[in-house]
């Protein structure tokens, strides 16, 4: 049920803008509206799905994570 | 010219304020108790000459670029494509961010004030307002924070003075007798996190009138902002005490149930509740706001209004995903969360600096 409200609400929401896009001839903005969107949708299904992503950031950590370690060496608490 | 409006420098002063306040009021207390327990107001105030080291900073590189936004700063001094991978860089810490405030909201109404509400309809309609306020450009947003800017300082005012019979300064005590790597830490953390943040400024300083005044009058903001979150460290020190300050994550919030003047002025923290969501609701505007502007910068487009939509897609879902519950963002990710401010807010704008001096001087040696 929940996919087909959101599927409604997103047909509802990018059709129109696909079309003034279009009829202006805004290529540019239209495929920058797209490569945004698909994320967007992909995101905010996941969401209204209620999927949980475990370590989100995880990437934070992993660029991080040798800096800190590498501080944590020098100044031992 | 993408924002076709133009903001004053007062109100650009005004909105700095707010946002540098923004979701710090709450999360900062418990924070910087965290690492620096009955000492975290002293962190808070060793942290306001650093931080506006920082804002100086920001500034310096805004005032040699003027008519540019940080987008375009990184592509002017770094080239096309090395300033474009800068920027996506600058554009995903301004997205995740945005959901992170979003999400801290959601959280905080949820869990304190609408218990039985799913988080994620709070989340559509503070998103909502969100589209709504970019929808209607820069300049409503400045002028809906100078309107807001009255009612946040009498709320804070009122939670100040009704809490002056609380206070207890012997909760300070010892003064200085922690670790001092920890206090640095705090330091480095109460620098990075309110100051370090507000490097989205860059991407609205091109649109303000008459540029004289601007680094005065925003350093005098962040100084304000510094002050303003310092004191509601030490009257939360001092009323709490640094153990529950530590451990209780709306600790501010928490500071003004305890407000009963005479039995009869009391359970006003529904005020000090709107406050918060006003000043995050500002802050997640202009990270919202630089994160459409700066793509349609990048990809030098010819409209931002187009990339509204998708980007309140994309902060609705990362709003949820980005955190799997309050501790992650609270505790999990913060030292890390901290680098990533440091990186954004003085790395970055030091090397853009740096390369801008050593172009310029290889300019003026070499004729022609």
């Amino acid at each position: 049920m929940i996919t087909l409200v959101f599927c409604v609400i997103v047909l509802a929401i990018v059709i129109p803008h696909l079309w003034v896009l279009g009829r202006k001839r805004l290529y540019r903005e239209l495929v920058v509206f797209c490569l945004l969107m698909i994320p967007g949708i992909a995101f905010s299904y996941m969401a209204a799905t209620l999927i949980i992503i475990e370590e989100p950031l995880f990437f934070l950590e992993w660029i991080y994570r040798p800096v800190n370690d590498l501080f944590s060496m020098f100044f031992p608490s | 010219m993408l924002e076709p409006g133009k903001i004053s420098i007062r109100q650009l002063t005004v909105l700095f304020y707010l946002a540098m306040i923004g979701d710090m009021i709450i999360i900062l207390p418990p924070i910087a108790a965290g690492y620096a327990h009955q000492n975290g107001w002293i962190v808070a105030l060793a942290s306001i000459p650093m931080g506006m080291v920082l804002v100086w900073l920001m500034l310096k590189l805004a005032a040699h670029y003027p008519d540019s936004s940080l987008v375009q700063i990184c592509e002017r001094i770094l080239g096309r494509w090395l300033g474009g991978l800068v920027s996506v860089t600058y554009l995903i810490f301004f997205v995740i961010a945005g959901s992170i405030y979003v999400r801290e909201v959601g959280d905080f109404l949820t869990t304190q004030l609408f218990a039985n509400t799913p988080i994620r309809y709070i989340h559509l309609l503070f998103i909502a307002t969100l589209l709504w306020a970019i929808w209607h450009g820069l300049e409503s947003i400045a002028r809906s924070a100078e309107l807001l800017l009255p009612l946040f300082i009498l709320i804070y005012i009122v939670l100040i003075l009704c809490l002056l019979p609380e206070i207890e300064v012997s909760r300070l005590k010892p003064i200085l007798g922690e670790d001092h790597l920890w206090m640095l830490r705090g330091t480095m953390l109460t620098t990075f996190y309110p100051f370090g943040e507000m490097i989205v400024f860059l991407m609205v300083i091109p649109y303000v009138q008459h540029q004289k005044h601007l680094k005065r009058d925003v350093l005098l903001a962040s100084l304000l902002a510094g002050l303003t979150l310092a004191l509601i460290i030490f009257i939360s020190l001092t009323v709490l005490g640094s153990f529950f300050t530590q451990h209780n994550i709306y600790a501010t919030y928490t500071l003004t149930q305890k407000i009963n003047i005479g039995g009869f002025l009391q359970r006003i923290e529904a005020l000090m509740a709107a406050a918060w969501v006003l000043t995050t609701f500002l802050k997640s505007c202009l990270f919202f706001y630089a994160f459409a502007l700066g793509t349609a910068q990048l990809f030098k487009l010819r409209s931002t209004k187009p990339l509204y939509v998708p980007t309140t897609f994309i902060i609705f879902g990362l709003s949820l995903l980005v955190a799997t519950d309050v501790s992650y963002y609270l505790n999990t990710i913060v030292p890390f969360w901290i680098d990533w401010n440091l990186t954004y807010s003085l790395l970055f704008p030091l090397l853009l600096l740096a390369i801008h001096h050593i172009r310029n001087r290889k300019k003026s040696v070499l004729p022609g």
